[in-house]
């Protein structure tokens, strides 16, 4: 058996869809994970115990547990809780689609915890030390010095976590999701062909994969330009962080 | 409820059964991982363009598709590729396909931290070996190769666990892992929470677990280096 052109050609519209559904299920959590994550990494970063702690146990739970697990937690484990089916919430938890969002929003925010962390911690102490000395307020100094360093710290370990997360999400076919894995596999089972159409969804996870670093290697030579890096070492700082894969 | 319990009646046996499962897998995984990860790291500092291509494809394909993917594949696949090679008919059970896709998977970022370990040793100590004349066998042996590990083990540790964490994919195949134990033990007694729970907190308990034996193990490998203060 080998790869069939014109098998992939007709089966090419329900792997599209099946895309559609994977930058869907990829893309709320994106905007979700950053939202929460962004808290959470300042409390962890707090002097308060409490909130340290809590964040910490966050980071630790959901860095810890597969994501499959935690979507089947959500998937199985909402509809067994009474006021999840008697409320309104049942509209959300009903849905295989939001109970992916959701397991995979907290994943993902497990890891983006870690990397804002890093990057927050990779700016130089005697830089905000200077900003201070010079009078800037604790919110222009974090503005103005820390923010846009730390993003540019924590660009490279963020694009690694998109990366694996985007591949993460291949396992919301578990709960009936239909994104390009699962549509890849139905169609194997309807066609017996058991080559094309997973070679054809690992090609187009691939080439999703390679528009992210594309974007992401433009965003930092736009970040860095000022730093006349073309040609000489790279600065990596923070690039170790996170799920640092 | 004794839904926990290790008779008949509770799902605790297969659980633990299920536990092992998933441990025996991750080793066995990542054993090939670092075996697979060990060649491809020599082929990636290879300075021959066949061999760097070779890893460039390599590293592209394994880190930009899911694993699932692989596994899905190597699952369908296996028995025509095992046919292929020997020319004798294998039925591969769910835990040999588990452990091979884990571990080709796997291998490419092993190859990476290894790759990463041996260009974070300074030039001067690849020249200073020349310099004295030393074999090359020697100069990776007794040179790279105790400065290298030292510098890899962090890496190495997170590629163990995810790897870890991936094993929960092969579930997917019909694996009976811990994941899938819990899967059916959910189905039949209505219970997912405690079920779940139970899997997601023992993959927390062996990050933990690693963790801990990491820290002392990378405290006991850089027991000769000075560390930077103040950090």
């Amino acid at each position: 058996m080998s790869y069939d052109f014109a098998l992939a050609w007709r089966i090419l519209p329900e792997l599209l869809q099946g895309t559609a559904v994977t930058l869907a299920v990829v893309a709320l959590p994106l905007v979700f994970g950053m939202l929460i994550s962004v808290p959470i990494t300042l409390a962890r970063l707090s002097s308060n115990p409490v909130l340290v702690s809590a964040a910490w146990s966050f980071t630790t739970v959901f860095r810890g547990a597969p994501a499959l697990v935690v979507v089947y937690l959500i998937y199985y484990g909402a509809p067994t809780l009474g006021f999840v089916r008697n409320t309104i919430l049942w509209a959300v938890f009903s849905e295989p689609y939001y109970c992916a969002v959701i397991g995979l929003t907290l994943n993902h925010a497990g890891f983006l915890t870690e990397v804002i962390r890093g990057a927050l911690q990779a700016v130089p102490h005697n830089l905000i030390e200077a900003a201070k000395s010079l009078g800037l307020t604790r919110r222009l100094v974090f503005v103005k010095i820390t923010v846009p360093l730390a993003i540019r710290y924590g660009l490279s370990a963020y694009l690694n976590e998109i990366i694996l997360f985007v591949k993460g999400t291949a396992i919301v076919g578990a709960i009936t999701v239909t994104d390009l894995l699962a549509v890849a596999n139905e169609t194997v089972s309807t066609t017996y062909d058991l080559i094309t159409p997973l070679v054809s969804a690992a090609v187009i996870y691939w080439v999703l994969v390679q528009i992210l670093r594309a974007i992401f290697i433009r965003l930092e030579r736009h970040l860095s330009q000022h730093l006349d890096l073309d040609g000489g070492t790279r600065d990596d700082r923070g690039s170790s962080i996170g799920r640092s894969l | 409820m004794g839904i926990l319990s290790f008779d008949d009646m509770g799902y605790g046996d297969e659980l633990i059964a299920g536990l092992f499962v998933t441990i025996s897998l991750a080793l066995l995984g990542f054993v090939l991982a670092l075996t697979l990860g060990v060649v491809l790291g020599v082929v990636a500092l290879s300075h021959n363009r066949l061999m760097q291509g070779f890893w460039r494809t390599y590293a592209s394909i394994f880190m930009g598709v899911p694993s699932l993917l692989i596994i899905f594949f190597l699952f369908y696949n296996a028995p025509t590729i095992v046919e292929a090679i020997t020319s004798v008919h294998i039925d591969v059970s769910a835990f040999s396909v588990g452990v091979t896709s884990l571990g080709i998977v796997y291998a490419a970022y092993v190859a990476e931290v290894i790759r990463g370990a041996v260009h974070n040793i300074p030039a001067g100590q690849f020249d200073a070996a020349r310099a004295l004349g030393l074999h090359k066998l020697y100069r990776w042996w007794f040179i790279v190769l105790p400065q290298a590990w030292r510098i890899a083990l962090p890496g190495t540790t997170n590629v163990w666990m995810a790897l870890l964490k991936d094993t929960a994919l092969i579930s997917l195949v019909g694996l009976t892992d811990v994941v899938r134990m819990a899967n059916i033990a959910s189905g039949a007694t209505k219970q997912p929470f405690i079920f779940f729970a139970f899997a997601g907190l023992s993959f927390i308990v062996f990050s933990a677990l690693t963790m801990f034996g990491a820290e002392q193990l990378e405290r006991w490998a850089n027991r000769g280096q000075e560390r930077a203060k103040g950090f």
